[in-house]
Formats: structure tokens, sequence, C-alpha cells
């Protein structure tokens, strides 16, 4: 190419040397014939010293076939080619520092200019390190995310079959249990009725303590399987109306407000809405019952039961004027075997309250409490209903 | 559009040898030799697309489009579901498959459909002896139904629909590739494909 027509291609295309981003025009020969100012500052090569020049002395792995052969065809009147940064990162290295390479973009068009049929290589290179860099650090943190929300669920998953497998554990030492206490149970009654004459004081004592460890026991076995069912949704049976429900907890209650010498207030008025039967049970019966027993002395025990409908959920309270629950164990009393008193004070098992919050978390409720030593405990319980004609026929009704 | 089993044949042949090439290029970049195939083209009308090419759903496709004019003018696209770009990239690159398509991986559709496209294009224009005009490739993400409305196709364009099977090793991945030619330029192909036959009887 003569010195006029490379005077002409320069000044035909100046205006590149504006643009943030590099240009470069190959001839077939692949004799540069432009390199914008934005090449310049990049690569460190002046106009001067490229232009006129064969491009693969300043970057000889242009040679290489996998550019060779792509130019080739763009001088050859083919389609653009496309050199994306992921499989050549840099077309024409040059460094931003001394170690970080500018990450390169770049496309080769076949261009004509206006006086000849020749085909030039319009060599367009965009910048995309900040791109990139972006794309890895924003890639290295998705990936960390999505490890720990594995790592996380493989530890749940590990959790819950730790879980299944010690309430399945013991569900059937619960059950396997039953029998020997029941022989234990027959036999130390048969002595008791039919033997008492032959022991003496000391001996009918001891009998009567066998007799008491094995009710004891019996009770413990009783809540545990409780615990067990509600755990695997044994106990996810039958839907029944909240009024009935009310009245069956009366009636089973009725002896245990005799002997405590209790006072039992159920809702005059029940929200006509129908309720999963044995989880409800277990929790309201839990709860009046831990009420008549945990009394204050010399007091007797008043437990009230209010329920009402909000916003779509049942909102239930059993509050009593029993001896109240200290502030640092309110979480710890919902768990398996937990108790605050010795049985010689009161008896117990230490399963009610976990039962409760079992049986609330299986329906999808929350359950809180508000308690003042010496003075009382109020249970608060939130369970949503998903029954929406029956809600709106209680809410005229309420 | 009626063509006979020999006239198929050879535009199979003719795509198949572009995509060879393009085969070739890629191997050239990547670690993992690539093989590229299209076992079987169909010839559809715009108003048979979406009836018979069984792309029809409303699932986004990633595309790479080439358009070309001249005496022979039209758009050829390689078109693939979303996961299968994603586990494409992953294999030509080595890289663990991303679990969506960021702009690195676009870039890198964009080179891997330029060269199969240019591959099949260099081989059409070398029958057709023909220069023709390309645009930029670009690259979108959307379903296909989208991408192709026949109500901007000419009802009588033609449109060739080739299965491109990618392998690595034991992995197989594939797509289609979609030309779409405008009314009179096929029959141009068509030409160039009998004349090639005649040279040969």
């Amino acid at each position: 190419m003569t010195e006029d027509k490379l005077k002409n291609v320069s000044h035909y295309f100046s205006m590149l040397d504006y643009i943030h981003g590099g240009v470069c025009l190959l001839q077939k020969d692949y004799t540069v014939l432009f390199w914008n100012e934005c090449l310049e500052d990049w690569t460190g090569i002046s106009k001067g010293d490229i232009i006129g020049q064969e491009i693969d002395q300043f970057y000889p792995h242009l040679k290489e076939p996998k550019y060779r052969e792509r130019f080739s065809t763009v001088f050859e009147g083919g389609p653009p080619a496309v050199f994306s940064s992921q499989f050549h990162k840099y077309v024409f290295p040059c460094f931003l520092s001394r170690k970080r390479l500018r990450i390169q973009h770049t496309t080769v068009e076949g261009i004509r200019l206006d006086d000849d049929n020749e085909i030039y290589a319009f060599i367009a290179c965009q910048d995309v390190t900040d791109l990139t860099e972006r794309i890895h650090a924003y890639r290295t943190m998705r990936d960390q995310a999505v490890e720990e929300v594995k790592e996380r669920e493989r530890a749940q998953q590990a959790l819950q079959e730790a879980m299944k497998e010690l309430e399945s554990f013991s569900y059937s030492i619960s059950h396997d249990l039953r029998a020997p206490l029941r022989a234990i149970q027959g036999f130390s009654e048969i002595l008791a009725k039919e033997y008492s004459t032959s022991l003496d004081e000391v001996g009918q004592h001891f009998l009567n303590n066998v007799v008491e460890a094995g009710t004891q026991m019996n009770q413990l076995i009783d809540d545990l399987l409780a615990y067990c069912r509600i755990s695997d949704g044994q106990e996810q049976g039958y839907i029944i109306p909240l009024q009935q429900l009310f009245e069956k907890i009366h009636r089973q209650i009725s002896n245990q407000l005799h002997e405590q010498q209790g006072i039992l207030e159920l809702p005059g008025i029940t929200p006509d809405i129908y309720v999963n039967e044995s989880l409800l049970m277990q929790i309201i019966m839990n709860l009046i019952t831990n009420g008549l027993l945990y009394h204050r002395k010399n007091i007797p025990p008043i437990v009230k039961v209010s329920c009402e409908i909000k916003n779509d959920f049942l909102l239930l309270r059993v509050n009593d004027n029993g001896i109240g629950i200290s502030k640092e164990y309110h979480e710890k009393i919902f768990e398996v075997f937990q108790r605050l008193h010795a049985n010689e004070e009161i008896q117990g098992t230490g399963i009610g309250l976990a039962n409760v919050k079992k049986a609330t978390t299986l329906l999808g409720g929350v359950l809180s409490l508000e308690s003042t030593v010496g003075e009382g405990s109020e249970f608060f319980i939130q369970l949503p209903i998903q029954n929406k004609n029956k809600i709106d026929i209680m809410k005229n009704y309420v | 559009m009626q063509l006979s089993e020999l006239q198929l044949d050879t535009l199979t042949e003719l795509i198949n040898i572009g995509v060879g090439r393009a085969a070739g290029v890629l191997n050239q970049m990547t670690q993992f030799p690539v093989k590229l195939q299209v076992p079987a083209i169909t010839l559809l009308r715009p108003q048979q697309l979406a009836k018979e090419s069984g792309l029809n759903d409303d699932d986004p496709f990633a595309s790479v489009q080439l358009n070309f004019k001249g005496l022979f003018s039209g758009n050829a696209a390689l078109v693939f579901p979303t996961n299968s770009a994603v586990k494409l990239v992953s294999i030509l690159t080595g890289e663990s498959p991303a679990s969506d398509i960021d702009e690195i991986t676009v870039g890198t559709l964009n080179e891997v459909g330029n060269i199969v496209l240019n591959g099949i294009m260099g081989s059409i224009s070398n029958v057709l002896e023909q220069g023709l005009k390309y645009s930029l490739p670009s690259y979108s993400e959307q379903a296909l139904i989208e991408l192709y409305d026949i109500d901007h196709l000419k009802p009588e364009s033609i449109i060739l629909i080739g299965k491109t099977q990618f392998s690595v090793e034991e992995i197989h991945i594939e797509g289609e590739i979609l030309l779409i030619f405008e009314l009179g330029s096929f029959d141009a192909l068509i030409n160039a494909i009998d004349n090639i036959l005649a040279a040969n009887a």
C-alpha cells in the first residue's frame, strides 16, 4: 500500500481514535493499516511503529492456526469472527498493571474500502477485564452460597434421620417395657390385696412404693408413646368440631378436677371450626393437667381456657394460677424429660410440654409462654386454619 | 418444498462439511476433542415451524444468530435449550457448569455459534460461488416461538432445521441449527446442488 493510501486510511478512520476500545485494520497480508489511540495506550506500541508493519512481528501468536484460519475466512469474504474472552483472553496481550493482563472480547469483520475490491480485517477489541473479574467474584460467591446451602441440607437431613431413629428406638423401647411393667404392677397389686396382712409396716411401705413407682412408670410410657406417635405423624387423625373437642376434654378431666379440688373454665361459645382431634387434645389436655398439678400450696388450682379467631388463626390461651415458671426455664421446659421439680414434690414425667410443642409445630402453629413465679402462667398458641368456609361462618358467630 | 432424496443427502452433506470444519476450528481452541454432526435435516415452511419442529414450547432457548444478505438472504441460527448451552460451554472450557448464563458464558456461546455458523455458511457460499454480506453474530435468550415470529416471516420462506450433535468423548449434547432462507434464495441453493450432482453424475 502506498504512503498516500496509508494516509487516506488513517484519515478515514481517525474518528475511531476517540472511542474507548481497541481498533485495528489489517490488510490481507497482515500489514497493519490502522491502529487507534486506544490500542497505543493499551499496548504501548505507537501508530508510527506498527502501521505498515506485519502484525505477526509484534504478536507472533496470531500466526497460530486458531487465529490464522479464522482471519483468512474473513479476508475471503466470510462471516465475521468472534474471539471470546474465555477461549482467548487476550488477542493483543497488554498489561493493566505488573501482573494483570487486560481481558478482551474481540470481533474481526471483513470490510471493503471505497476505492478497491479488497477485503480488509476490521478488528474491534473490547476491554472486559472489570466485567470478567466481577463475574468471577460473583461465581465464587454463588458457589460458596450453594455449597453452604447443600451442607446445611445435608446436616438437616442427617439430624432428621438421627431424630427419626431415636424416636423409633424410644417407641420400641417404651412398647417393650410395657409387658414386664404390667407383670410388676399385676403381681404387686396381688401382693397388696392378698398378702398385705403377712407384711409388717415396713414391708407394706415398700410394697406401696413399688405400686406407686409402677403407676409413675406406666404414665411415663404413655407419655413417651404419645410423643413418638406425634413425631412420626401417627397422631394426625380425625377432624372434629372444636366444640366437640372441649366436651370430650371436660369429660376426661372431671376425675382429676375432683381430686385436685380445682376449677376449670372452658370457653362457653366456641368458634365453629373443625380441628385435629388428637393433636389439639394433646395440647389442651397437657396444659390443663399441668395447670391443675402445679398449683400453689393451699391454693386450689384454677385453669381457664379461652379461644378466638383472628386473621385466619385460632388463638388459644390456657392460663392458671399456679406456681409459675421462672423466665430462664421458658425454653427448656419444652424439651423431653426436662423437669423443674423433683418427683417427691410434684409427680410428672417431663414429656407433657414436649408433646404440646411438637403437636403445635405439626399443626403449623406457634407457642409462647408468659409466666410470673408465684402468680401463674399463660400459654398462648396460635394455629393456622385452612378451612375458609368455616372461618367465615365462625366470624359471624363470634 | 419437495427435494429428491439425492438433493436432500447432498444438502445434508454440505452442512456436515461445514460443521466438520467448525469442529476442526473448535478443536484448536479446546483441550477436548469435539465431534460435530448433523445426521439429518428437515425443510419447513414458516407456518409448519411450531407444529412440526417440536420447538413450540415456552422454555427459553439460547441462540446465536447471523444475518446474511446479498443475492442470497436469510438468517442462520444455532439454538440450544439453556441447560444444554451451559453444559456445552462447561465441556468446551473444562470449567464446572454454571447455574446460569452470565456475560462470560454469553461471550463463549457467541464464539461457538459463530464458528459453527461460519463453517456452514462458508460451505454454502462455496457451492453458490457468491459473496454475501454478514452481520455480526448476536446472542439472545427467548422462546423459539418469539425468536421466529411467523408473522414476520414471508410465507414462502424456507426453514432448514438440522439437529446438531456435539460430542466430547462420551458426552453428547444436542442443539438445533436453524437456517431461514428468504424467497428465491433456496432455489439458488438447490440449483447449485443440482449442478454439483450433474458434474459428478
